[in-house]
C-alpha cells in the first residue's frame, strides 16, 4: 500500500511514537493529577514532561501554557468560544476549514460579527492589507489557518501576528497543516494562540491536540469538569492548564505527541519540508505533462505552499479518481476535504479536488507510481494493483 | 521531619520539583490533606523542614504560588 493522505493524518508513525504510546498505555495506568500513589504521581509526571516538551517546541512561556485537547478542532473552539461575545467582531480568511467555520457561523447567530479577509496566492503583502481592511473598532480576535488544508498554500502569520499586535488584537492560528512541516513558534511568529493536532506533521495519535497560548491567558472555559484541583470550589480553576483541562486526559496520546515532537526535532522540520517538498516539485513536474490533469496552484516565485497538491482530472468526479487509485493500492482524498469555503475561493466547488500528502516516510517510488496511476485514470485506463 | 509547600495542580506541582531540583532541594510529590475549610484536591512538595524557607523563596521569585506550607508526615 502507498499512503499518501498525511494531510488527514500522517501513517505511519515513527518506531518510538508507537513504542511510546504502548510504554504509556502499559506503564502510566493512573489518573495523573487526581491521586497521591505512586502511580498516579508517575503518570503526572509522564503529562508533565509531554507538555514541557510541546510547549518548548512552540516556544510557550512555561509549561502550563500547554493545553491538551482532544484534536485541533477542539482547540479552535475552545479559543472562539472561550474569548468571543456577543458585540465582538472577528476575522478568518477565506481558506479556512469546518474547524473555523463552523464554530464562527455559531458565533454569528449569538451576536459575533465574523469577516472573511481574501487570500491573495503568491501575495503575503496583499493577503496582509485584506486583513487590515477587515479590522473594526470592535475586532477582538483575528483566526486563521497557517495553511490551507486543500491547496496548500500558506498565510504570512508572521505578519498578521505584527499586525494584530500593534492593534491589540487576538492573534490565533489553525496549525492543523503547519504544526512540525514549518517552523512555527511564538519567537518567530507573536501570536497569542497556536491550535495544533498530534496526529499529523508531529506524527502523534490520532485523539490529540493542543491549544498553546504564548503566555497564560483568561478566557472562560468550554468544557468544564473534574481537574483534580480545587475541587471544593463549583467553578473551573483560574490556573493553568487546569482551567481548561476537564476530565480525564488522554495520557497515551499525549505521550506520543511528545515522542513525535522528538521525532520531528531530531530530523529537522527543515528535512522533512525538504524531501516532502522535492517529492512534491517531482509529482507536479510528471503530472504538469499529463493531458487532462489539472494541477489547482498557481505557483510563481513568491509562492508559498506546505507540501501537498491537490488535482483534478478532467471528465472525472474526483472520488472515482481516489476510487481507482485506491484499486491500484493508493491512499489519497477526494472531496472537499471539510473546507468548502476554501474551494468555493478557488474555483473548485463544483468538483473537489484529489489531493496528494505525503511524509516523511514518502519515497520517490511512491511518487513515480502515483504519476503512472494518475496518467493511466487520465488516458482512461485500469490502474495495475499495487500491494 | 518534613514539612509540605502546597501547591495546587499536579503541572504546577512537577514544574516546582523540577525548579527545587535544580537547586539540588529533593522534593517528593504528595497529595494536600484535605479540611473543611480548604477549596479541595490539590498537590504539594514535601521537603526536609530546614529548606522549606529556602524552598518556598526559590518558588516566590520563579512564579509558583504556595498558598500554605503544612506538618506533613516524614
Amino acid at each position: 500500500m502507498i499512503y499518501l493522505d498525511n494531510a488527514a493524518t500522517t501513517y505511519p508513525k515513527p518506531k518510538r511514537v508507537y513504542e511510546s504510546f504502548c510504554r504509556a498505555a502499559h506503564l502510566y495506568g493512573a489518573n495523573p493529577g487526581r491521586a497521591g500513589h505512586k502511580l498516579s504521581v508517575r503518570t503526572g509526571e509522564a503529562v508533565y514532561n509531554a507538555r514541557k516538551n510541546t510547549a518548548a517546541f512552540f516556544g510557550a512561556a512555561s509549561p502550563e501554557c500547554c493545553v491538551f485537547t482532544y484534536n485541533c478542532t477542539a482547540a479552535i473552539n475552545m479559543a472562539l468560544k472561550g474569548i468571543l461575545r456577543k458585540g465582538d467582531h472577528v476575522i478568518i480568511s477565506d481558506l479556512e476549514h469546518n474547524a473555523v467555520v463552523r464554530p464562527v457561523n455559531t458565533l454569528a447567530k449569538l451576536g459575533v460579527s465574523v469577516s472573511r479577509a481574501h487570500v491573495v496566492e503568491g501575495d503575503d503583502s496583499a493577503t496582509l492589507d485584506n486583513f487590515a481592511a477587515q479590522i473594526r473598532r470592535n475586532t477582538r480576535m483575528i483566526l486563521c489557518t497557517h495553511a490551507s488544508n486543500v491547496f496548500g498554500i500558506v498565510l504570512p502569520v508572521e505578519k498578521i501576528a505584527a499586525l494584530c499586535k500593534k492593534r491589540s488584537i487576538i492573534f490565533a492560528i489553525d496549525a492543523a497543516q503547519s504544526a512540525g512541516v514549518l517552523e512555527l513558534n511564538f519567537e518567530n511568529t507573536p501570536a497569542d494562540i497556536i491550535c495544533i493536532p498530534a496526529h499529523k506533521g508531529l506524527y502523534g495519535m490520532m485523539g490529540c491536540g493542543a491549544m498553546i497560548l504564548r503566555e497564560p491567558m483568561q478566557f472562560s472555559p468550554l468544557i468544564e469538569g473534574g481537574t483534580g484541583s480545587l475541587s471544593a470550589l463549583p467553578h473551573m480553576p483560574d490556573f493553568l492548564p487546569d482551567r481548561f483541562e476537564s476530565g480525564t486526559a488522554n495520557v497515551a496520546g499525549i505521550c506520543a505527541l511528545s515522542a513525535g515532537i522528538d521525532f520531528v526535532r531530531e530530523r529537522g522540520i527543515s528535512s522533512i519540508a525538504r524531501h516532502e517538498h522535492n517529492l512534491m516539485r517531482r509529482l507536479e513536474m510528471q503530472l504538469a505533462a499529463v493531458k487532462g490533469v489539472k494541477i489547482h496552484r498557481r505557483a510563481s516565485a513568491t509562492s508559498r505552499y506546505v507540501p501537498l497538491l491537490s488535482i483534478s482530472v478532467e471528465g472525472m468526479p474526483c472520488e472515482e479518481v481516489a476510487e481507482r487509485l485506491d484499486e491500484a493500492g493508493i491512499c489519497v482524498r477526494a472531496g472537499f476535504h471539510c473546507a468548502y469555503e476554501a474551494h468555493s475561493t478557488q474555483g473548485t466547488a463544483a468538483s473537489g479536488t484529489v489531493r496528494i500528502a505525503p511524509s516523511a516516510f514518502t519515497t520517490v517510488e511512491d511518487i513515480d507510481t502515483i504519476a503512472r496511476e494518475i496518467e493511466k485514470i487520465a488516458a482512461g485506463h485500469f490502474p495495475t494493483r499495487y500491494i | 521531619m518534613k514539612r509540605l509547600l502546597v501547591i495546587g495542580s499536579i503541572t504546577h506541582t512537577m514544574r516546582a520539583k523540577e525548579v527545587l531540583a535544580s537547586y539540588s532541594i529533593a522534593s517528593v510529590v504528595r497529595r494536600v490533606s484535605n479540611d473543611m475549610n480548604s477549596e479541595g484536591c490539590r498537590h504539594g512538595l514535601a521537603v526536609k523542614a530546614n529548606q522549606v524557607s529556602r524552598a518556598a523563596e526559590i518558588l516566590r521569585l520563579t512564579g509558583i504560588r504556595v498558598t500554605a506550607i503544612e506538618e506533613t508526615a516524614p
